[in-house]
């Protein structure tokens, strides 16, 4: 996991794997820039491991975006698409996938 | 069971047998020191993890008993039941009956067991519901009609394509507990089609509130399958405790699994030991992760590894000090400094990865210790005795190997000492002493091996009977003059039992020699030391590993001899002084005290290739025993990979093994205890 901060922007590269074992660190990342940046874009195209924890926790990050009115972009591949499609989650993520 | 996962048998089985082993563990801590919390909730624990592995696995016979006894577990932890004496007993013949129906998978994964272990698991099913329906009638009678109910459902519909509507709210714990709400899609997938997931996220709290280690997703799903009611249901057999589920038939009839014996369990939730510690912030961001459940942190700290990988790498890394050695060598003959000092570098290196990749191989003693309370306590119920066992040194560690090889031994010089050795209640009384008897197992360090020890304060051995015996048998004559020791390795000659009637625990004399043969196949000895009506003490000694050791080599003419470094006290130059004062004897003085001696050269009719050469001794010791070794040249440390002596060389006394040295040449490992057992005997016919 990388994540860039750079004038209001922030980037985050899930890199191979967005699971339980991941959470945790994303979180605790992210909490000291959220109140600072104020667009998130989750790069998750190279995913190659994506669990329900995973998915709670970009439900979770967006949820606090949307309410603070800032902005949250996500990037998907086949991984992410396969487990949004089972969950039929699609319409949810929609406006975010770029 | 479900046949996809075949593959993973081995895993099952390997995560099932340790969890298993720590039930009896707890049960047996429980019956020796009472009822507690911990210990009940262990047993709870592991009764609780192999349902829901099983569930997983799909092995319904499985799921389906141990459910039944993890209800009576409940209930002892809640302290609705009382557990006693019989319950304990109950359990542990539980603990049995799930190993026997693992072992059942293993060996016939596609099929159900057969006839008699099923109704084993009928008869144990109905002893533990005996105890649930008397606490508590109401809810063991409402799930009995709830399950008549189900089964008629599942019946009329068996033959339909059923048309399921299926609500799941996850417990918080459900990542933690290990499951991913993922998979049981994936598995519905697999006996079903979906037709639609509603997925609820409005339970999903903003990142700034939530714990991303919790689930707050449900949803509610509509699934089409062939498949009958009981199989959807087991799809979420091992998440139901903590879990809400509610499964509608196609009829719209409502079932929800039952939960009557699940409400005293939502009381008080299974706390996974590691719970706390995974709430805990990641301090060290690049590196923590946060685990999901309790096994997820076991395989953070401990990695099942498949013993033929690490019996592999040693190998390998035997070969490596074989050719380091040999590059070390080229390195001498040349004269080449630099080299040299790179190979000892690379020596140096070599040995630090040994002892690492050694260590892995290397287990507390203790854990092969524990299983034995087990056996004591069903020994001793079955011969009416009394017995406490002791256990001292159990995180003495001893490789895997040898410490698999030594449990049949153990076992069954821990069922003499029951059965033969510690007397009933009523003859120790009479006796003086403690009605109780004392069995110590002790396991130390000692000179380069391991001692375990087998005392019990029982009735001791009889030399005079012993004697008699063996001179009815024709095993010595009346003339030989045997010492007391002599006497008591008696009772490790095939066929010798004293025992007035053969039980079915011990006495028909084929397990003494069978132990002596074990331990001497693994280079180990036994020694016998009893007071007639105070008690026995058998020592057995090892050696710590077989695979490699540090060596001190010699040469003795043109042969090199290695001798374990671990059992070498002290080298001495033996000149001119030293052999006058001999005057032609086997021993000297050292420092005031008898050092018997043995001359290699001489014993086995090496002749020195230089008769001027200076001879030294080794002096050794083990046992508790000392004696000197007279070699012609000590030429340092070594590495010794030990190598077997092969087929042709089985018999061959006084040698544990061979190893090649750089030069290509092949030294022979020198078996210590042997020789001082030979040496005494030498003494003795003096």
């Amino acid at each position: 996991m990388k994540i860039f901060s750079e004038d209001g922007m922030c980037f985050i590269d899930m890199e191979y794997t967005l699971t339980i074992e991941d959470v945790q660190q994303l979180k605790d990342e992210l909490i000291p820039i959220l109140a600072t940046d104020k667009e998130f874009v989750v790069h998750c195209i190279d995913l190659k491991e994506i669990d329900i924890a995973g998915i709670q926790m970009l439900v979770s990050l967006k949820k606090y975006l949307d309410a603070n009115d800032k902005i949250f972009e996500v990037t998907v591949g086949i991984k992410f698409k396969e487990i949004v499609s089972l969950f039929m989650l699609d319409e949810y993520f929609k406006g975010a996938i770029v | 069971m479900n046949l996809d996962f075949i593959d993973m048998l081995d895993g099952y089985k390997a995560e099932n047998d340790e969890l298993l082993q720590k039930m009896e563990d707890a049960l047996m801590e429980i019956q020796e020191n009472g009822m507690d919390d911990e210990n009940i909730n262990a047993v709870f624990r592991a009764a609780h993890t192999i349902k829901g592995s099983s569930g997983m696995f799909g092995i319904d016979y499985i799921v389906d008993f141990t459910h039944i006894a993890e209800n009576l577990l409940d209930k002892i932890r809640n302290h609705k039941i009382e557990i006693n004496e019989d319950i304990i007993q109950l359990l542990l013949t539980c603990k049995d009956h799930m190993q026997t129906l693992i072992d059942f998978v293993m060996s016939d994964p596609e099929n159900s067991p057969d006839e008699e272990i099923q109704d084993a698991s009928k008869k144990l099913i109905d002893e533990l519901k005996s105890y649930l329906d008397v606490d508590a009638p109401t809810p063991a009678k409402k799930v009995e009609v709830k399950e008549k109910e189900e089964t008629k459902t599942v019946d009329s519909s068996k033959e339909l394509s059923n048309n399921y509507k299926i609500k799941v709210v996850f417990s918080k714990d459900t990542f933690e507990d290990g499951y991913d709400p993922h998979t049981f899609l994936n598995y519905l997938q697999e006996i079903g089609e979906i037709q639609s997931v509603k997925t609820n996220l409005k339970d999903i709290l903003p990142i700034d509130k939530i714990n991303p280690t919790e689930c707050y997703i449900s949803y509610k799903i509509k699934f089409k399958s062939e498949k009958d009611l009981q199989t959807v249901e087991n799809t979420f057999a091992f998440i139901k405790d903590k879990s809400n589920i509610t499964i509608t038939n196609k009829s719209d009839k409502k079932i929800e699994i039952p939960k009557e014996i699940e409400e005293i369990k939502k009381e008080q939730p299974i706390k996974v030991e590691v719970k706390k510690e995974v709430k805990k912030p990641v301090e060290i961001k690049s590196v923590s992760k946060v685990k999901r459940t309790s096994s997820a942190v076991k395989q953070t700290n401990y990695l099942r590894i498949e013993a033929g990988k690490v019996d592999s790498l040693i190998n390998q890394i035997g070969e490596m000090v074989i050719a380091n050695a040999g590059v070390m060598q080229k390195a001498k003959n040349a004269k080449n400094s630099d080299l040299i000092e790179s190979v000892s570098i690379v020596t140096r290196m070599l040995e630090e990865v040994r002892e690492n990749a050694m260590s892995i191989r290397m287990v507390a003693i203790g854990e092969t210790f524990n299983k034995f309370k087990r056996i004591v306590h069903d020994t001793a119920n079955k011969v009416g005795k009394k017995v406490d066992l002791v256990i001292n040194g159990g995180d003495t560690e001893l490789d895997k190997t040898v410490t698999e090889k030594i449990s049949d031994p153990l076992v069954h010089l821990i069922r003499n000492s029951v059965d033969h050795g510690i007397e009933t209640p009523d003859i120790r009384e009479s006796r003086g002493k403690n009605q109780t008897g004392t069995l110590q197992l002790n396991a130390f360090h000692d000179a380069g091996a391991i001692a375990i020890e087998i005392i019990d304060d029982g009735n001791g051995l009889d030399t005079e009977v012993l004697l008699a015996k063996a001179i009815e048998k024709g095993l010595v004559s009346e003339d030989d003059n045997l010492s007391e020791k002599e006497i008591f390795e008696l009772i490790l000659q095939p066929g010798f039992s004293t025992a007035k009637e053969v039980s079915d625990i011990s006495g028909r004399g084929v397990g003494m020699d069978v132990v002596k043969r074990n331990i001497t196949e693994l280079h180990g000895s036994i020694e016998i030391e009893s007071k007639k009506s105070k008690g026995t003490k058998i020592t057995i000694r090892l050696p710590l590993t077989l695979a490699i050791i540090d060596g001190f080599l010699t040469k003795v003419g043109n042969t090199h001899m290695i001798i374990p470094l671990d059992m070498l006290v002290e080298c001495i130059e033996l000149n001119q002084n030293k052999k006058a004062q001999m005057k032609n004897n086997s021993y000297i003085n050292l420092r005031g005290k008898v050092l018997p001696l043995l001359n290699i050269g001489e014993y086995f009719n090496i002749h020195s290739s230089n008769e001027n050469t200076r001879s030294n001794v080794i002096v050794m010791q083990y046992g508790g025993q000392k004696m000197g070794i007279i070699v012609d040249q000590l030429l340092g440390e070594l590495q010794t990979v030990i190598k077997p002596m092969g087929k042709l060389f089985k018999n061959l006394k006084y040698f544990s093994g061979s190893t090649i040295l750089g030069s290509g040449e092949v030294a022979l490992i020198m078996d210590i205890p042997v020789m001082m057992s030979k040496m005494e005997h030498k003494q003795k016919d003096y």
